[in-house]
């Protein structure tokens, strides 16, 4: 049977977890959880992946972490999104449009080319 | 504090992480329930899709450890940059006190990076041939017939052969006579140096046979009517003509077709040869020697071992084809094989090694200068390098500033002196004597910048490595013991005297280097070439194909010269001959003497001797003695008996204390006019005695010569005019180009120049050496004056305390001064002390470049030593006689 679910890149990661976080601060779980109802369990994603990535945003500066109490009263890390992540949000979501908005175009292209028409 | 906090959080990375996996396993097994799991699959099911957990905390390590070393790095490059502009700053606070370590040592690498790429060029660089290790040099007598032997006989290597002597040949281009530099070549020798003509062919095997028409050097140098040119030739009279082949040059009159064009970096023989003409070799000529001169490329898997073994072999077995070879027992037996690199650098190797040690030695005194005038900062700097280390600067980072502080100076001082070497470069090789070989490759390279920037690093480590130790130990040491005012440690105090002594020995060492050296040249220049100088000049005037002409119209032309320079203005007498001293070239012949046989018995006794023939007022222009008998006159032309002069040596060499006046002598040369037509070599009576000339160099014995009256003289390949003016003015360029004009308006006048500046061109080489070395050993004495100075005024300033208390306790200004005066006396004495033996083994390697003077010349050293020693007492004097003003009460206070 085919897997209709897509693998994820990790540069792919990063911007959903910049873009999770810009509603405001929230724990890995919170992340993933948003994660996986927005696209609707599209992705096939280990869900331990998320924290390497975390990790890696965390020493690049563009977010910070900060021990906090969960809804149901428990210790959670908190991430946070700094102005650097921002601005880095920003920058990668104009990629990301731009780059999408190409690819839709291609694929859903419905004229064949003139050129070919000849034949 | 940020950094030691991020170092610490990597230990807890692990627990808070895990944490972290524990909470979002239990937050999705939680989900699951509320979606209606049971509890117990709930959480198997919440950590499959979590993965392992193990690799995610491997993940988080890995990252961790990367941003990690990149912040290191980042901290590291940034504390260099910081260190970079704190050393900048400093440049700013003591602009004096840098300056002088800038001076230092732009200079130090100003010249060294010059004199190495004047090194590098003649000594080191290959030959620009094609594997150049594979050529060498066949020493022989350089008989025409020696090369046919050696290439039918030879397995071992290719030989070709070349006219050894500089030679120039007249060639006229749309009518402007010019004189170029011509040489004969054997066909093979452009393959034996791998380099094919650009354009056009080289010479074919025909074209070197004997029998061709043309004749531009003389009897030895028929030509088929070709000729090669090198690229500048081309290009100053072709003006880069791609058609050039086949176009037609005159040459000493004779029609020639250009067959090649060598390419532009090709030099051989010499570094202004302009055009190649074939030269003929025959098998049987085994007469004239120095025609020939030989290079050869082994053949594959031959060594030079086996060459010389084989040449070795070969041209001593000619003895018995060779006719005279029987009167000279030497033939043969030196004959020699070696690389043609070395032959090509000879006798300039020496001079340029003992400029290349004597700037070591220079280098070495401005590194230990530069290193000592650091130091004793480094001790001024104390208080500063406590108080960084007591806000916290660890003994690395102390040792670090140093190092960076002193390698930017180093490097920045490279990168001036690099630019500084380019600019003199040219300069430099013009001042370079024209006849070291090989100038043409002498230029700034990456060879040669990679040197200057090696030799900055290491000044900039070496003399900045013992303040940087020094500023490691300040951080530990002082910090503990607390800021109870600046220590001076006696083994500090110990290395800056050592280091100053050093500077004297050091100058010792050039000193006495360069005083041989300018004595030497002081000797040469004293040396009476045995003519007088003084306004004496010398040319050469050479119409077109005057070596083919008939020897009437030889003496003609002469007369004609001569008669129209003793009516010009300014010209007080005037000679010709066919060569003047110094002339390149060779003038040497065989000479038998009527009556004397060889000891053996076998045959007449044959010489050699230089023979001119020279025009009746030669002696007398040029101020050459005739001792006895008579000079030549007008009545000793061409049909009058023969008669000859010798020189004095040739005199007692032969006739002792008998006259030889009266003797007969003939040459063994076949191209003079034969008596009889019959073959028979006519005699010369000997009608006087010459004195003594040197005519091939100053250093030498001087010549035995032979004079032949013009006249009577068949040698002429062009004319050597030699004028005693009646003044000084330059002018006499002009008269006799308006004299030659009036006889032969195509005819060249070349070389005009006075005697006293040929002269110095035959010591251009020890003169270069002698003034290069002066200058050094100058800066050197200065340097260690310097150094010295700088030495004792800090030990002064260290000391001030403890003069004060000295003064304070009824010591004397006279016993202060002696302190102080004594420290500066004992590392002057202690230098020169170590200095002097120094200079007796090293200057040994002088000696083959010395003329007239001792090595170990005892006067040489003691005045040199008595020179440092004055300044050294100058330099001693001047700080202990400012101690003794010291006021005790206020050095008390001194801090």
């Amino acid at each position: 049977m085919h897997d209709d679910r897509l693998s994820i890149l990790k540069g792919a990661l990063d911007v959903l977890i910049l873009k999770s976080l810009s509603w405001g601060p929230m724990h890995g779980y919170g992340v993933s959880y948003w994660i996986r109802h927005v696209t609707e369990e599209a992705f096939t994603l280990q869900e331990g992946v998320l924290y390497p990535a975390l990790h890696r945003l965390e020493r690049k500066g563009w977010i910070t972490s900060e021990w906090g109490v969960s809804e149901n009263n428990r210790r959670a890390k908190y991430y946070e999104l700094t102005d650097a992540g921002r601005a880095q949000l920003r920058h990668e979501l104009t990629v990301w449009s731009r780059f999408a908005g190409a690819v839709t175009k291609v694929v859903s292209a419905t004229r064949k080319p003139a050129w070919l028409l000849r034949r | 504090m940020w950094r030691r906090y991020l170092t610490f959080w990597g230990r807890d990375v692990d627990r808070d992480l895990r944490d972290e996996v524990e909470f979002h396993i239990d937050a999705r097994a939680r989900e699951l329930i509320d979606q209606g799991w049971d509890p117990a699959s709930a959480d198997d099911e919440a950590r499959r899709v979590f993965g392992d957990a193990h690799d995610v905390l491997v993940e988080c390590r890995r990252i961790n450890r990367q941003f990690e070393q990149e912040r290191r790095m980042s901290a590291y490059l940034s504390d260099i940059k910081d260190d970079v502009w704190f050393a900048c700053r400093q440049f700013r606070r003591q602009p004096r006190y840098w300056a002088v370590i800038v001076l230092t040592l732009v200079v130090g690498i100003a010249a060294s990076t010059s004199l190495f790429a004047v090194v590098d060029g003649v000594l080191l660089k290959p030959l620009p041939y094609p594997s150049p290790e594979r050529l060498v040099r066949v020493q022989t007598w350089n008989l025409r017939g020696e090369y046919v032997h050696l290439r039918e006989r030879a397995k071992t290597l290719s030989v070709a052969a070349y006219y050894p002597a500089p030679r120039e040949v007249t060639v006229s281009i749309g009518g402007e006579p010019a004189r170029l530099s011509a040489s004969g070549v054997t066909a093979d020798l452009f393959d034996v140096l791998g380099v094919q003509p650009a354009l056009g062919r080289g010479f074919i095997e025909q074209e070197t046979q004997e029998g061709g028409t043309g004749v531009p050097g003389g009897e030895y140098w028929r030509t088929y009517g070709v000729v090669i040119l090198s690229s500048s030739t081309w290009r100053d009279y072709f003006a880069r003509d791609p058609h050039v082949i086949g176009q037609t040059l005159i040459v000493e009159g004779v029609p020639h077709t250009v067959v090649g064009v060598m390419p532009p970096d090709f030099h051989f023989p010499l570094r202004d040869t302009a055009l190649w003409f074939p030269h003929n070799l025959t098998k049987g000529d085994l007469w004239g020697g120095n025609v020939a001169k030989m290079i050869g490329r082994l053949k594959d898997g031959r060594s030079q071992a086996e060459a010389r073994a084989e040449v070795q072999t070969i041209i001593p077995s000619l003895r018995s084809v060779i006719p005279w070879a029987q009167f000279v027992p030497a033939y043969g037996k030196d004959a020699n094989v070696e690389p043609l690199a070395e032959s090509i650098v000879g006798g300039a190797r020496r001079v340029l090694l003992v400029l290349l040690a004597a700037i070591g030695v220079l280098v070495l005194v401005l590194c230990v200068n530069v290193a000592n005038l650091m130091l004793a900062r480094g001790v001024a700097r104390d208080r500063e390098m406590i108080t960084r280390a007591a806000l916290g600067a660890g003994r690395g980072r102390l040792t670090r500033q140093v190092l960076v502080e002193n390698l930017t100076v180093a490097i920045a001082c490279g990168a001036i002196g690099v630019l500084t070497a380019l600019a003199c470069l040219k300069t430099l090789v013009r001042f370079l004597p024209a006849d070291l070989p090989r100038l043409e490759l002498i230029h700034l390279d990456a060879r040669v910048a990679l040197f200057a920037l090696s030799i900055s690093t290491a000044t900039g480590v070496a003399f900045g490595l013992l303040p940087a130790l020094r500023a490691s130990r300040m951080g530990r040491g002082l910090l503990m013991r607390g800021a109870g005012g600046v220590v001076v440690e006696s083994s500090e105090r110990r290395i800056t005297s050592v280091l100053a002594a050093l500077e004297f020995s050091m100058a010792v060492v050039l000193a006495v280097s360069a005083v041989l050296l300018l004595r030497s040249l002081w000797n040469l220049t004293a040396v009476d070439p045995g003519f007088t100088v003084d306004r004496l000049v010398a040319a050469r005037v050479s119409p077109p194909g005057f070596a083919k002409r008939d020897i009437p119209s030889h003496h003609l032309f002469a007369q004609q010269l001569l008669d129209g320079l003793a009516a010009a203005p300014g010209v007080q007498s005037a000679a010709i001959a066919n060569a003047i001293p110094f002339d390149a070239g060779l003038f040497g012949t065989l000479f038998q003497i009527e009556g004397r046989s060889e000891p053996t018995g076998k045959g007449l006794l044959s010489a050699n001797a230089t023979y001119l023939g020279v025009s009746t007022g030669y002696f007398n222009t040029m101020d050459i003695r005739v001792l006895v008998g008579r000079a030549f006159t007008s009545l000793d032309g061409v049909n009058s008996p023969r008669v000859v002069m010798v020189s004095r040596r040739i005199a007692k060499q032969f006739w002792g204390d008998e006259s030889p006046i009266g003797a007969h002598i003939r040459f063994r040369d076949e191209r003079q006019p034969l008596v009889d037509g019959a073959g028979t070599l006519p005699w010369f009576t000997i009608v006087g005695i010459a004195d003594e000339v040197h005519f091939a160099d100053l250093t030498g014995e001087t010549s035995p010569m032979v004079y032949v009256p013009l006249d009577q003289f068949w040698d002429l390949e062009s004319l050597r005019v030699v004028i005693r003016t009646d003044d000084q003015t330059t002018s006499i360029a002009r008269t006799l180009q308006t004299v030659v004009a009036r006889i032969d308006p195509s005819a060249p006048v070349s070389d005009i120049q006075s005697y006293a500046s040929r002269l110095g061109d035959t010591v251009a080489r020890p003169r270069f050496a002698a003034y290069l070395l002066g200058a050094f050993a100058t800066i050197a004495i200065f340097l260690a004056a310097i150094g010295a100075y700088g030495v004792l005024a800090h030990a002064m300033s260290r000391r001030v305390r403890e003069i004060g208390v000295r003064l304070a306790f009824g010591a004397s200004s006279r016993d202060v001064f002696g302190l102080l005066f004594g420290h500066g006396m004992r590392l002057t004495l202690i230098g020169i002390a170590i200095g002097i033996p120094i200079a007796i083994g090293s200057t040994r390697f002088l000696s083959a470049l010395l003329f007239g003077v001792e090595a170990a010349d005892p006067a040489v050293f003691i005045g040199v030593a008595l020179v440092l020693l004055l300044v050294g007492l100058g330099v001693s004097y001047v700080p202990a006689r400012r101690a003794t003003r010291i006021d005790p009460m206020e050095a008390l206070r001194y801090e």
